[in-house]
């Protein structure tokens, strides 16, 4: 079987989407054939489509922007749709991940994935969303051991071409919402303040983190 | 200030209007000339600033988050996304025109969307059980889309609004609306949207 891992992260290589992609690559079988597809590079799209035209299942992997897919992951869907013959009749899996902790951020995008596939006349066979992506490029893979052991079993699933293990979906988006014990802990610790004011300090420009550019005051 | 915002409103007063036609391509010249009739309208009784994203030079965002950890507030692309941002820090309305593409909010659309985030702050507060970040800058103006009607299909329309409803949620306007229009009611429901005095051009 030949699988292409589409890339939607503007970051490219060095995105939280090619880190859940390697968790999957790594555990597939010598006999799938991986075929890598990035969608940054705008002017190379029509090459691309030749590249992954082939292929037998599609796993589309992409962080949430502004509550949906990245702007380039949109421009790569478009650009699939003008070259539908190449897609129609294969499977396709998509991943959505956000920096926000919770994966109900990504239920409308997610129809959208289901939409897009039977638009292109594919065979959905599922779609993942996790939260908490964020930190991922910055913690060794002992940090989301039940999630990377979890993106095993989806590995195995797509070398199957069967439907997605529900346990794992299960590890994979737990948090879907939050409940109270999380609300109280978020209330009276600002963790992603921590964060974001660390990562500023070191830029120096903790200062400026409320600047309002456009108004100039 | 909500309060002043409606009021105003209701009088018919002078509003800040930014309207962001996302139309990718050829073939939507009827629903084109409808909005920017329909822009020409309202500028008789607001200010109305009119962009054409096809026209304009606008990188994709990268999602490098040095707008909210190196420049604050200040995108690495100077493009002419900075001058839709001068006028969306001073809006009332910021409205989405178009098109759906592929199902969904165009490729170009979603590009303009994606680097509407220097106006938001990096942190996160909790908002109905769901972490959102707070904005930037007191004006949020409200948003709305319009959707230029080709019979879509329903889920591809429930999708797009939901869409700005999730994205209502970040950036904080007072009221979100959507509508999908055919190029004949552009006009009427920008006006009944924004309010003002204008009557309905003929023709």
């Amino acid at each position: 079987m030949k699988l292409a891992v589409i890339n939607g992260s503007p970051r490219g290589r060095d995105s939280n989407s090619s880190r859940i992609a390697g968790w999957i690559t790594s555990s597939l079988e010598g006999s799938v054939e991986v075929c890598h597809a990035y969608v940054f590079n705008i002017a190379r799209y029509d090459e691309l489509m030749a590249k992954i035209g082939g292929c037998d299942y599609y796993l589309f992997i992409f962080p949430l922007y502004t509550d949906s897919m990245p702007g380039l992951s949109k421009a790569f869907m478009e650009k699939m749709e003008e070259h539908k013959p190449l897609f129609s009749g294969k499977n396709i899996a998509f991943i959505i991940h956000s920096g926000f902790p919770e994966s109900s951020q990504s239920l409308t995008v997610e129809r959208y994935t289901r939409y897009f596939a039977s638009l292109l006349g594919m065979n959905c066979t599922g779609t993942i969303k996790m939260g908490g992506s964020e930190i991922i490029r910055s913690a060794p893979d002992s940090f989301f051991k039940d999630k990377v052991a979890a993106f095993q079993k989806i590995a195995k699933n797509i070398e199957r071409s069967e439907p997605f293990d529900a346990k794992a979906l299960e590890i994979i988006g737990s948090r879907k919402r939050h409940g109270a014990f999380f609300n109280f802990i978020f209330k009276h610790i600002d963790i992603g303040g921590i964060y974001w004011n660390r990562i500023l300090r070191k830029n120096k420009a903790y200062k400026s983190r409320f600047d309002r550019p456009y108004l100039n005051d | 200030m909500i309060a002043g915002r409606k009021w105003n409103q209701l009088c018919g007063k002078h509003m800040n209007v930014t309207i962001i036609n996302g139309t990718p391509g050829d073939g939507w010249d009827e629903f084109e000339n409808h909005l920017d009739k329909a822009a020409g309208t309202l500028s008789a009784d607001h200010r109305v600033d009119f962009f054409t994203l096809r026209d304009m030079n606008i990188n994709y965002c990268r999602g490098c988050f040095s707008c909210w950890v190196k420049t604050p507030g200040l995108c690495v692309f100077r493009d002419d996304m900075d001058i839709i941002l001068d006028k969306y820090v001073r809006s009332d309305f910021l409205i989405f025109a178009g098109p759906l593409k592929t199902g969904f909010l165009p490729a170009l659309t979603k590009k303009a969307m994606d680097r509407i985030i220097p106006v938001a702050l990096p942190y996160i507060r909790l908002f109905d059980g769901e972490c959102h970040h707070p904005r930037r800058y007191e004006n949020q103006p409200v948003l709305g889309l319009l959707l230029f009607d080709d019979s879509p299909g329903a889920e591809a329309v429930d999708i797009a609004f939901s869409t700005i409803d999730r994205l209502a949620l970040n950036l904080h306007p007072e009221r979100t609306f959507k509508f999908i229009v055919t190029a004949e009611k552009i006009e009427e429901v920008l006006i009944h949207e924004i309010g003002g005095n204008q009557r309905l051009s003929k023709g």
